[in-house]
Order: C-alpha cells, then structure tokens, then sequence
C-alpha cells in the first residue's frame, strides 16, 4: 500500500480546524462589518446605512465613554496584577518550607469560573452584611455602611480588584518561570562586588525579565480589553456609564437595546483596538529576534 | 528548583508576607464554606455576620441542591432544580468542548509541527489570531447565525463555540510540545515499516502524555466556566449551564445565601479538585502556551 503524500495529508489533518476556524472567528468578523453597516431593529433587517451606526455612536458618546472605561478598567487592573504578581513570584522564587503548597493555592482562584468569583464577592462586598465590611467594622474601621459600588473610581478599581484575585497568579506563574531561568551565578557575582537586593533587582533580574514582561503584559491587555463576566455581575456596567466597557456596551447595545447594527459597529471598534494591541506584539516579538 | 535562603528580618517580612498571599487566596473560601452552612438569619442583614460556624450550621443546603432535602418556597424549589439540572449541561458541553478541541486540535498540531503542505503558514496565523478575538465581538455576528440555524437554547452553539476557542489553545500548545519531541524515534519507526499516521499514533501520541493531560485540564477548565456564549446563546433550564444558572440565583430569584453559598462551593469543587491533583500539568501549559484571561 502506497502512502498519500505529506502534503496532502497535512492538508487533511489540518482540515477540520481550518474549517471551524474560518466559521467561528474569520467569518463573523466579516458578517459583524457588514451589520455595522445595516439599520437592525430586533431582528428585523431596514437595510444599508453606511456608516451612520459608528456616527450614532459616537454622536451619542457612548463609544467614548466606553473606550474610556476600557482604557481606565485596563491600566487599574494590568498595573496591580503586575505589580503584585511580581511581588509574590520574588516571594515564591525563595526557598521555604510548604513553597509547592503555597505554588499550588494560589492556582485555585485562576481555576474557578469567573462569574462564580463575581458572585463571592459581590455578597462580600455587600454594603449591609457583607464580610469585608464585618471585618473593617470588628477591627474598628469602619461605622455603619458603605457602598463599595457607589462612586465611579471606586467601582472601577473593586472590579479591577476581584480581576486581580482572580488573575494574578498566571502573571505569578509566568514571572517565577522567568526567575527560574536566570543563571544564580550572576546574583552571586553581583553580590561579590557587593551589589544589595534592590540593585540585584534593578540590575540583574529586570533587564533579564524584560521580554517576559513584555509579552505577559500585552497579552493580559488584550484579554483585559474583553472582560465582561465580572462587570456584567458586579456593576452592570455602573454607576452612571463608569464600569461600562466596550464589550459591556457592546452587549447592552446588541441584547438590552436590541440594535445590533450598533452593537456591531461597536464590536467592530472593539476588533480594532485589538488588532493595534497585537500588531505592537508581533513588532515586539520581531524586534526582539 | 532550589532558590536562595533568607536570615533575620527579611526571613520574618518575606514569611509575613507569605501569610499573606495565603490569607488573601484562602478566607474567602472559608467566608463561602462559613455562609453554606448556616442558617439564613445569622447573617442576612446584620452588621456583623457570624464569622464562625453556628450550633445549628448544617450541610442542609447542599442536600436540597441535590435533591435529597425539600426547600422551603416555591422560588428555592425552582432553583435547586434549575441548579441541580445545569451541573448536567455543564458537564456535556464542557466534556463535548474538550473532546472535539483535542482531537482536532491534536490533528492539526501534528501537522505544523511535522508535515509540509501549502497554507501551513496561514493555518497557523489564522489560529493564532482567532484566540486573541474578544468573545462577545464573536457572540453578536453568531447570534445571528445560530438564531437563523434554529439552534439556540441547544448545546451546539456552546460546544460549537468553546471547541473552536479551547482547540486554538490545543493546536498552540501540543505543536509547541510536538517540537520538542525529536523527530528520531518516529523515523526509525517509519523505517521499520509504519505509516507516517502510525508513526504518529504509536510513537508520538504515547511521548506527548504530559502535554495532552495539560491541554485537556486547561481546556476543561475553561468550557466548565465560560459565561458569556452561555447567557446569550440559551433562554431556558434545557441548555443552561451552572454558571449562569448561579448568576440569575442574585436578583431573580430571591434564595437563601445558604442555598446560594452552596451551589457556589459545588461549581468551583470539580475544577479546585484539578488544580489541587493536577497542579503541575497546569503550570506548565499556562506558562508555555502564553495567557488566558
């Protein structure tokens, strides 16, 4: 018996995931350019408008409040996560009796369903009988109530705050890998011409960890940029329009409002902040070869 | 891997610190456990909740959920049978979702990371891209196709929807892991006689095990808590998966935080279970295949 060829049967292997990719990510690209351009109500189709779906909402300024709650939601959320994920993964890079244990729990919240982590703590944070709020008033922090959703910085940074709980640990996890390769003679060396723990840091593991960094940053970003579980249960995108982010605008405009030619010039804006975010990732990668 | 040691007060700030990390990943698990067995007026509406289990907690509200025990009101009812229904629809299209994205996305590792053949470049670009899409930029274009297929409030659109993104992950990872495989051992084989497909099955497959178990727990994971395509894409109890049935226990239905601590501390136990036994397969596709939020 003869052997198809190597080219023809890498064709037929990669078929069905060419196939599913070209239905589930390719196609609705295109068909959600093609509704942006179309005046839909319900489900009920009045046919083309040209551009008059991205000049309504912008006219309205929805599309910039969300794109300001995206950009604002995203530096709040990427900056703790870095900054606490590389905290914690300096702690774990040391040795210490129960590490693995301490490795292994700081999994389960990245583990568990987003929404599940949004309706923990949505009871948590309740203003009336809520833990955190137990916990302030027993340690005599706080008297009588309050409302962590109440005031817009304030949403936006508890929701960035529960991302983080959730989060963190793939940037823990990323950073310790990272650690873990940089050779120790190079600390032992630097601690030789008696260079102390900051310098070490500053000198040593960050310019080594850099492209790490970088590639975990953007990629969190972009993924930042899509959240949408834990705003649709903590917030509903307020108060007023402060935690509403594109993809929670996207949805209310398509869902709650039924336009979904809005709706879809707005997933379409969505696409290509997107496409920005990872042509500066594929520029990354390049000029780092 | 063995990193250096501390002495004096960095050994005491660094394990302070530790505590930390823990208490903050831990108490809230404890608060959950603490509000799933204990009696509704203990803690709703008072200042301070009971932070310890009372004399009368009791595993009651795991029992209704599950049907051994009667709820009292008819919306609680309701929702333990919702509930009790949707842990089933989770596990079909979470168990449907990693099987087809294995399997295809096996296959077309394989491919790039072994045969030549024309598009090769583009195949791999395309599924590089599509993972980095946002899901509700997906979900509005397919509504439509799925509400015209007639197939919304079935399985399909959810197991359709998370293949193709868990099988993108697959392909990047196992095409990562198959390249690291020498291809040696399989020449040899095709020298003794096997098929390249032969090859394949009895040679690489049964090397790749670490990385397949890796792909298929993170793939489950991720099938067992998507939400988003799951809210849109059902409209009643026969499709709906747990994660929004928990979601509509806040507001719509008016129950016990008993009965909702509950359901909540049964939807994370299947995956706290995998990442407790299957910790380093974990970590090792999460560091290797890059990052999924």
């Amino acid at each position: 018996m003869r052997e198809i060829g190597e080219g023809k049967l890498g064709i037929f292997l990669m078929t069905p995931a060419f196939i599913l990719i070209l239905l589930t990510a390719v196609f609705p690209i295109l068909f959600v350019l093609y509704q942006s351009t179309q005046d839909i109500r319900g489900i009920t189709n009045f046919g083309y408008v040209g551009l008059k779906n991205y000049v309504d909402i912008i006219q309205t300024g929805r599309l910039q409040s969300a794109f300001m709650a995206t950009m604002l939601f995203g530096v709040f959320t990427i900056a703790i996560q870095m900054t606490v994920g590389m905290l914690v993964a300096l702690a774990l890079n040391v040795s210490f009796w129960g590490r693995s244990i301490v490795r292994t729990v700081i999994l389960i919240p990245w583990a568990i369903p987003t929404a599940i982590v949004a309706l923990m703590w949505s009871r948590f944070l309740s203003s009336t009988d809520g833990y955190v709020n137990a916990t302030l008033r027993l340690m005599g922090l706080l008297e009588g109530e309050f409302n962590w959703f109440l005031e817009r910085f304030l949403a936006i940074g508890m929701v960035s705050l529960v991302d983080s709980w959730k989060f963190t640990p793939i940037f823990v996890l990323i950073f310790l890998a990272g650690l873990q390769a940089i050779p120790k003679t190079y600390y032992e060396a630097a601690t030789v011409d008696g260079a102390g723990g900051f310098k070490q840091f500053f000198y040593i593991t960050l310019p080594i960890m850099k492209p790490v960094i970088l590639v975990a940053l953007i990629m969190r970003t972009i993924f930042v940029f899509h959240s949408f579980d834990l705003i649709y249960i903590l917030t509903g995108g307020g108060p007023g329009d402060s935690t509403r982010v594109l993809s929670y605008y996207i949805y209310q405009e398509t869902f709650s409002f039924l336009r979904p030619g809005r709706g879809s010039a707005a997933a379409f804006v969505l696409f290509l902040l997107t496409l920005v975010v990872t042509l500066i990732y594929v520029r990354l990668l390049r000029s780092k070869d | 891997m063995d990193g250096k040691r501390l002495k004096g007060w960095a050994k005491i700030i660094h394990r302070a610190f530790i505590i930390l990390i823990l208490l903050a990943v831990l108490v809230p698990f404890y608060w959950l456990g603490v509000i799933s067995v204990t009696p509704q007026r203990h803690i709703a509406g008072r200042s301070i909740p009971k932070m310890f289990p009372t004399e009368d907690a009791s595993l009651i509200g795991y029992f209704q959920l599950l049907g051994l025990a009667d709820v009292e009101g008819r919306q609680g009812r309701v929702a333990a049978q919702m509930y009790k229904r949707s842990l089933f629809n989770s596990v079909v299209v979470a168990g449907f979702s990693t099987f087809f994205a294995l399997v295809f996305g096996i296959l077309g590792a394989y491919s790039l990371a072994r045969l030549k053949f024309p598009g090769k470049k583009a195949s791999y670009l395309l599924i590089l891209g599509s993972r980095l899409l946002a899901q509700i930029v997906l979900a509005v274009p397919m509504f439509t196709v799925f509400r015209k297929m007639g197939i919304l409030d079935t399985y399909m659109p959810m197991i359709i929807m998370n293949t193709s993104f868990c099988m993108a992950w697959v392909t990047l990872i196992m095409n990562n892991y198959f390249e690291m495989v020498p291809s040696e051992m399989e020449e040899a084989a095709r020298v003794d006689g096997c098929s390249r497909l032969g090859a394949f099955w009895r040679v690489l497959l049964p090397m790749s095990v670490p990385g397949i178990v890796s792909v298929m727990i993170i793939s489950f994971l991720l099938a067992w808590g998507e939400f988003l395509y799951a809210l849109l894409f059902t409209s009643s109890i026969s499709a709906r998966t747990m994660p929004v049935v928990v979601s509509m226990f806040v507001g719509q239905y008016a129950i016990e935080y008993r009965l909702l601590a509950a359901s909540l501390v049964m939807g994370i136990l299947p995956p706290v279970i995998i990442a407790l036994f299957f910790q380093r397969f974990i970590i090792t596709g999460l560091t290797q295949g890059g990052v999924k939020g």
